[in-house]
């Protein structure tokens, strides 16, 4: 047991960031995509048993992480307001950018917000495919690996991602 | 700039969040963990239990409770008379 321990600590080393960037996307916030994390690796541990190997082990992680973000916002869409004042707040206060001036800060918090609140608004399955394709820089194939699905509907999910993600955001900052 | 490249350079920032330098030594910590083996049903019968228990106990303990009775002194102020021992008898009357 305790070699498996070891064993699978070199996994978590090893694809703990590329969890945390999934997660991010899907919560957009530190401190839940490392909540996230932990629990996606929990819940890994305890069904490594029913990894055959059939694909690769990150794919396999990968399905895993979405399922868990999701479940995840299922769960908290009643404190979703308060996530986005929360979000708001940080926004507005943080020091990153410190270059630009009050009314510039106040202008990206707000695109901020509309770009998550754009994101957070696409259906299931584009959601996925968006934040797989441009959080983790993956190819459409491997999209259509995790998601279980074909190459040709992942491309289509992207795109009537963009679309919607453009008609969302056509108010906040143009085409 | 166009909506799709504020898209991006949104993710980009995001995508440059680091995750605390700890979590893989958090996970492992939570893994390790002995699990707990009371199923969580158990523990909601224990609490319903307890409860169920201090409001018995409350209920047993209010009927067990009867006021004594009281201790009449009397004196006796006829000297022909017998003393009255019961002011010597009674408790708590010396």
């Amino acid at each position: 047991m305790k070699g498996d321990h070891s064993k699978f600590e070199l996994f978590v080393v090893k694809y703990q960031t590329m969890v945390f960037r999934t997660a991010m996307g899907f919560v957009h916030n530190k401190e839940d995509a490392e909540d996230l994390t932990q629990d996606v690796f929990i819940s890994a541990f305890q069904s490594i048993a029913s990894f055959q190997g059939n694909s690769e082990f990150s794919t396999w992680l990968y399905r895993i992480t979405v399922n868990t973000s999701i479940n995840h916002l299922n769960r908290n869409k009643h404190s979703a307001f308060l996530q986005f004042a929360g979000d708001l707040l940080q926004n507005f206060f943080s020091k990153e950018s410190g270059d630009k001036n009050p009314h510039q800060q106040l202008e990206q918090s707000e695109r901020d917000t509309a770009i998550r609140k754009a994101i957070d608004s696409l259906p299931e399955k584009q959601r996925t495919a968006f934040v797989l394709s441009k959080y983790d820089d993956l190819t459409q194939k491997e999209i259509a690996a995790i998601m279980q699905s074909t190459e040709g509907s992942v491309e289509q999910l992207l795109q009537r991602a963009k679309t919607n993600l453009q008609k969302k955001l056509i108010s906040v900052v143009g085409k | 700039m166009k909506a799709e490249d504020y898209i991006n350079e949104y993710i980009d920032r995001e995508k440059q969040t680091e995750h605390n330098p700890y979590l893989a030594t958090r996970i492992m910590a939570k893994i390790e963990l002995p699990k707990n083996k009371i199923p969580r049903i158990f523990r909601y019968a224990a609490v319903a239990a307890s409860i169920s228990l201090v409001i018995m106990m409350g209920i047993v303990i209010g009927n067990s409770y009867t006021s004594l009775p009281k201790q009449y002194a009397g004196i006796n102020i006829n000297d022909s008379e017998m003393e009255n021992f019961t002011l010597y008898n009674s408790d708590g009357n010396e």
